[in-house]
């Protein structure tokens, strides 16, 4: 049993080994008196045959070593009392009789062993294997009930997590209302009371007074976008994925034209890779790449010779995409907190924005089951790389 | 003869103050009628509790609808005008707050009849109202039956 699951059966302890070289002793004893005794009367004695069923017996049940012993002392005790010289332990008188008992003797006793030996081990070895057999069996259920008991502990704890998941979601839905309806109605009433100053006082305000009234509305404004964008980012994270075919560089390129359209007077060369085509949800890569592109545009912003790359590239067998610019690129060192909702790495003056493109961004690339990474060098440029696999996307 | 209002129903006084405003710079020159609550509301437009006995030929020619109410809220006021045989066919407009706030009540399929959304630019809000309440208004005839 090559296969072992298990230890085997232990072997017989050395105690029942002693049992049987005594009680190989007394057989011999024995079946020697009871020949004597019987050979006074009839002269049985000179056919071993007792000895051959002795060894048989003491190989069966207790294996070889005492059937070595009662193979010599049968041989003693024949010798002895029955081989012709009897009386004494020298074994041969020069009759045939006594050669033929002899060789009787022999073959006799060693057939009787070897057959008995061999039927011992058949029969240790089928019990050992049923004793593995059982062993494997108590193992296997004892498997069977662990994994049927973790299937039932796991399913569990899915239907635990499942619900602990659905209820915070409903909380989120529940809260991200509560923002967009109450957050938005002070600001509301800021800007629109603001305007109403303006409009009903415009004469008494001076020019100082209606630049600080356009402070508030525009700050009033610019906490709606944030809160817009707030919830975008958390919507985002729970909206339905369907993934299709999708020609990254048709998007790219339509993408530039909608940057271009409104500022005609910026020269920025675009270069796009043509026929870049994955599989994501249209949708949603298109807000990845818009912000990505819209980034590249916004931070090239105040650089001549404006430069604009999509493509794609391979890393090892992974499919990489960017984009790049050489603009106003940033600091490797605050790399770790491009991505983070409303962290900025330049000021609102410099470069309008949130600061949310870039969590969108990666948001929506691992729903996709991607990575995204960014490398850039102040003043030299920034490029931002992303992997979809869309077969892991997350649930 | 029958007297064309409008119906707001919108608890935050600073709201109904801003929309008092913008239907005033629309050129909505109908009586606006206030209710803070959805019962009050529901009390105004079937005549019954605090309204009992209001001017019958008083109707709402178009009802602004905010959805968050106390006691019963917008979407349950839409419910109960819609399954009413009197007012089913009632011009609602309902008063958001975010672009996905609409989508999410269009797939109840409550039958609202336009949106508007409450931006924080007050300048656009005056702009949405004055283009659908001027539709609305338009297009509202007094039912035969309240005449």
């Amino acid at each position: 049993m090559s296969d072992n699951l298990l230890p085997l059966a232990p072997e017989p302890q050395h105690s029942s080994r002693w049992i049987g070289y005594v009680a190989v002793i007394a057989v011999e004893v024995a079946i020697t008196a009871i020949l004597l005794l019987i050979d006074r009367y009839v002269p049985l004695g000179r056919f071993p045959i007792m000895y051959f069923m002795a060894i048989g017996v003491i190989a069966y049940f207790y294996g070889v070593g005492p059937s070595i012993l009662a193979f010599i002392l049968g041989a003693i005790a024949f010798d002895y009392s029955f081989s012709a010289p009897t009386g004494t332990l020298w074994p041969l008188a020069n009759t045939p009789v006594s050669w033929a008992a002899w060789i009787a003797f022999l073959l006799g006793t060693s057939l009787m062993a070897v057959a008995m030996s061999l039927i011992r081990e058949s029969q240790r070895r089928t019990r050992l294997a049923l004793r593995q057999a059982e062993h494997e069996l108590v193992v296997r259920r004892q498997a069977e009930k662990a994994l049927i008991e973790l299937n039932e502990t796991l399913e569990q704890r899915v239907r635990d997590r499942t619900a602990a998941l659905e209820a915070s979601n409903k909380e989120l839905e529940a809260f991200s209302y509560s923002v967009s309806h109450d957050l938005r109605a002070p600001l509301r009433i800021i800007d629109g009371f603001s305007h109403a100053l303006v409009e009903d006082y415009y004469d008494k305000l001076d020019e100082e007074g209606r630049e600080d009234v356009k402070w508030i509305r525009d700050s009033a404004q610019r906490m709606a976008q944030l809160i817009d964008d707030l919830l975008r980012l958390s919507r985002l994270g729970r909206a339905e994925i369907s993934i299709e075919k999708v020609n990254l560089s048709e998007m790219a390129e339509s993408i530039a034209d909608e940057l271009q359209k409104p500022a005609p007077e910026r020269k920025v060369t675009f270069s796009i890779q043509p026929d870049v085509v994955t599989r994501a949800d249209p949708d949603l890569i298109r807000i990845a790449l818009e912000n990505l592109l819209g980034n590249a545009w916004k931070f090239t912003s105040g650089t001549p010779n404006a430069r604009i790359e999509f493509g794609e590239t391979r890393e090892g067998d992974e499919r990489v995409y960017f984009v790049k610019d050489n603009g106003a690129g940033f600091d490797m060192k605050y790399a770790g907190r491009l991505f983070s909702p409303f962290q900025r790495l330049h000021t609102e003056t410099e470069f309008p924005g949130t600061g949310i493109g870039l969590a969108l961004a990666r948001r929506i690339i691992s729903r996709h089951g991607g990575r995204v990474w960014g490398e850039g060098e102040v003043g030299k440029g920034a490029s931002f790389y992303f992997t979809l696999h869309p077969e892991r996307q997350e649930a | 003869m029958s007297i064309p209002i409008i119906l707001l129903v919108e608890d935050n006084p600073g709201d109904v103050e801003l929309t008092r405003r913008a239907l005033k710079k629309g050129k909505i020159c109908n009586e606006l009628v206030v209710a803070s609550d959805g019962q009050q509301a529901l009390d105004f437009i079937f005549r019954t509790g605090q309204y009992a006995d209001r001017d019958r030929n008083v109707f709402p020619a178009i009802i602004f609808l905010d959805l968050r109410l106390p006691r019963i809220d917008g979407l349950e006021v839409l419910r109960r005008i819609r399954q009413d045989e009197r007012t089913k066919l009632q011009p609602v407009i309902i008063l958001t707050s975010s672009k996905e706030e609409e989508d999410v009540l269009r797939s109840y399929e409550l039958g609202a009849n336009s949106y508007i959304r409450k931006p924080v630019d007050f300048d656009k809000f005056v702009e949405a109202v004055k283009l659908l309440g001027c539709y609305w208004l338009l297009l509202n005839e007094p039912p035969p039956s309240r005449g």
